[in-house]
């Protein structure tokens, strides 16, 4: 009972997301897909921390993977969904797994150029960096924590560039600022990311 | 559709069960090597050791206690120092004090007191940076006696940004003068001088006053003016971060879920004048036996003004009554330096410590002359139950009953 039953079914939503959501948009030829892969580098922190100056000794570093999906769509403005499944090692901290829902709106400038926002609802799953310990006849042990349970809303802002215009490969390279929340602490992602379209 | 969920599932899970630990820090056992001075003479050694080991088997990791009453001494432990390298708890080993720290830093003041190099109605500005004083509300209007005493209203630095910033690097460590950044700009919990609010800014500022008075760095301070007087020969404090190689070691069951991790090395403020102090109990009983009743560090008036309270108001009054049956009902104020505590038994005065992974209590009922020290190893979930429970009631019971 030590853990919120809310995020876990959360987690079951998300996970049967990821089996209809694929499926279902792929199904439709005005569709556009895209697989992301990210490289990540999370703090503890108010969004736009750690922004200020880049100490490769202090990055804590992560991945994600993110499986999107858009309608294509002429104009500037468009809009993706997207499930992207992550994990990140905060050192002396906290590590994390996490299952989110990120929708995305885009401004594309000349085919080129992109402004992103990222609003997202994840669940996360979070262990301890250390070994764990506890009782049992009476004495301490070691063995693996079970971690716990949070929602993770998230909110980020990004640009994108669209290399198909430059060299003709379906690629997008993009950078990202995120703030994030695992209760009770804020969180940051700093990602820079590449993305392969297809139809 | 099947084939995808599946796959999810899998990747995420895989995740889960593949991430990484650190290795625990392998401690030889020589480091933990120790000896106790004294040697038992209370005739309820036997019940007091039960007591003990029923509380270590009850989910906590370890647990070193020190009784002296006029029937004799006692000090035991139970449990374990250290849980991967399998060390037993040992009378003998050390523990951070926590916020019984203040007390020490309360009798430094008073012995500048005493020197005449500082006065408790002098203002706090006279002796901080003039930056520092424009940022820090009530800084300008408090004095001495008020950080003494927690009425300054100088807003704690224990908040959001103070969190984030010990979560995001655990193993920095934050000095007086880094603490008190924090509470730069927050609001002042009320007018200087009105009421009592406990906040440990108010002692890192105390810290940081002593050192510009004297010249001296805070471990310098302590070391010349109480550890050696009082023979404290396992006692110290290391501004620079050091922890000492045979401390017991402090585990946090930080998901509230009876799994404990290792933090001893992760608490900045151990390089703190508000609570950064390491102890023995029997160091503990030198130093309380040296407040609480006589001894060369302070003379008689500035004894009695350590535990004189306040009759300001408490900012906060439901915050230090304790439950209807407890043995310990509420904390009647504050004096300059020390608590006291309305309980069954009569008052008690002292001080309560707690770190991540460590709670510290130094408890003396001066009608029965009975004092009790005891450190746990442990925070977090049930053992926050249990320390509370040894500190409301046990700690009376063992005494009393």
């Amino acid at each position: 009972m030590h853990n919120q039953p809310q995020p876990t079914l959360l987690l079951l939503f998300l996970l049967c997301t990821c089996g209809l959501a694929p499926k279902s948009l792929c199904a439709q030829k005005e569709f556009t897909s895209s697989l992301s892969l990210s490289l990540l580098d999370e703090h503890v922190g108010l969004p736009l921390q750690h922004l200020d100056v880049f100490d490769p000794d202090e990055v804590n570093p992560g991945f994600a993977i993110t499986f999107e999906s858009s309608r294509q769509r002429p104009g500037v403005y468009q809009f993706s969904r997207a499930i992207e499944i992550g994990y990140y090692y905060h050192e002396d901290n906290e590590q994390a797994v996490y299952l989110a829902l990120k929708p995305r709106v885009r401004f594309v400038f000349a085919d080129l150029i992109d402004l992103h926002f990222v609003p997202g609802l994840g669940y996360a799953r979070t262990f301890p960096t250390g070994p764990s310990y506890r009782p049992e006849n009476g004495t301490f042990t070691e063995f693996r924590n079970t971690g716990k349970s949070h929602f993770m809303p998230s909110f980020g802002v990004g640009v994108g560039l669209q290399l198909r215009q430059l060299t003709g490969v379906p690629l997008t390279v993009f950078a990202r600022h995120e703030s994030f929340v695992l209760f009770p602490s804020a969180h940051t992602f700093t990602r820079l990311g590449l993305s392969f379209s297809f139809q | 559709m099947k084939t995808n969920f599946l796959l999810s599932t899998a990747v995420f899970f895989v995740l889960i069960f593949s991430g990484c630990t650190e290795d625990p820090p392998a401690i030889p056992a020589a480091d933990y090597a120790c000896t106790t001075e004294r040697a038992n003479t209370h005739p309820d050694a036997e019940r007091f050791q039960v007591f003990l080991e029923a509380e270590v088997a009850d989910g906590l990791p370890g647990l070193s206690m020190l009784i002296e009453t006029p029937e004799g001494y006692w000090s035991g432990a139970a449990g374990q120092a250290d849980i991967p390298n399998d060390i037993k708890m040992e009378p003998c080993h050390q523990h951070l004090v926590g916020s019984i720290t203040k007390v020490f830093t309360a009798v430094l003041i008073h012995q500048l007191f005493e020197e005449g190099r500082l006065q408790p109605t002098d203002s706090i500005a006279r002796y901080l940076n003039a930056d520092l004083v424009d940022k820090l509300n009530n800084a300008e209007t408090a004095t001495i006696n008020d950080l003494l005493q927690h009425s300054s209203g100088i807003p704690e630095f224990l908040d959001i940004p103070f969190s984030l910033a010990a979560a995001e690097d655990p193993k920095r460590l934050f000095p007086d003068s880094s603490l008190v950044r924090y509470a730069r700009f927050l609001d002042a919990e009320f007018p200087a001088g009105t009421k009592v609010a406990y906040s440990n800014t108010n002692y890192a500022l105390l810290g940081m006053i002593a050192e510009r008075i004297t010249g001296l760095r805070g471990e310098t301070l302590y070391q010349n003016r109480i550890f050696t007087p009082l023979g404290m020969n396992n006692t110290f404090f290391d501004q620079d971060g050091g922890i000492p190689a045979g401390i017991s070691r402090a585990y946090y069951d930080r998901y509230d879920n009876g799994q404990f991790t290792d933090v001893t090395e992760t608490n900045g403020v151990r390089a703190s004048m508000a609570g950064g102090i390491v102890s023995t109990p029997e160091d503990m009983l030198r130093f309380a036996r040296a407040v609480f009743n006589d001894g060369p560090i302070l003379n008689a008036a500035s004894r009695q003004a350590l535990l004189v309270n306040t009759e300001l108001p408490f900012a906060d009054p439901d915050g230090f009554v304790y439950g209807p049956n407890d043995r310990v009902m509420r904390n009647l104020g504050f004096g300059s330096g020390l608590i006291t505590l309305e309980t069954t038994e009569g008052t008690a005065i002292g001080f309560n410590g707690g770190y991540q992974g460590r709670r510290a209590r130094m408890w003396y009922w001066p009608a029965t002359d009975k004092l009790i020290v005891f450190f746990i190893n442990a925070s977090g979930g049930e053992a926050n139950d249990a320390s509370r429970r040894l500190f409301r009631n046990s700690m009376v019971e063992i005494l009393f009953d």
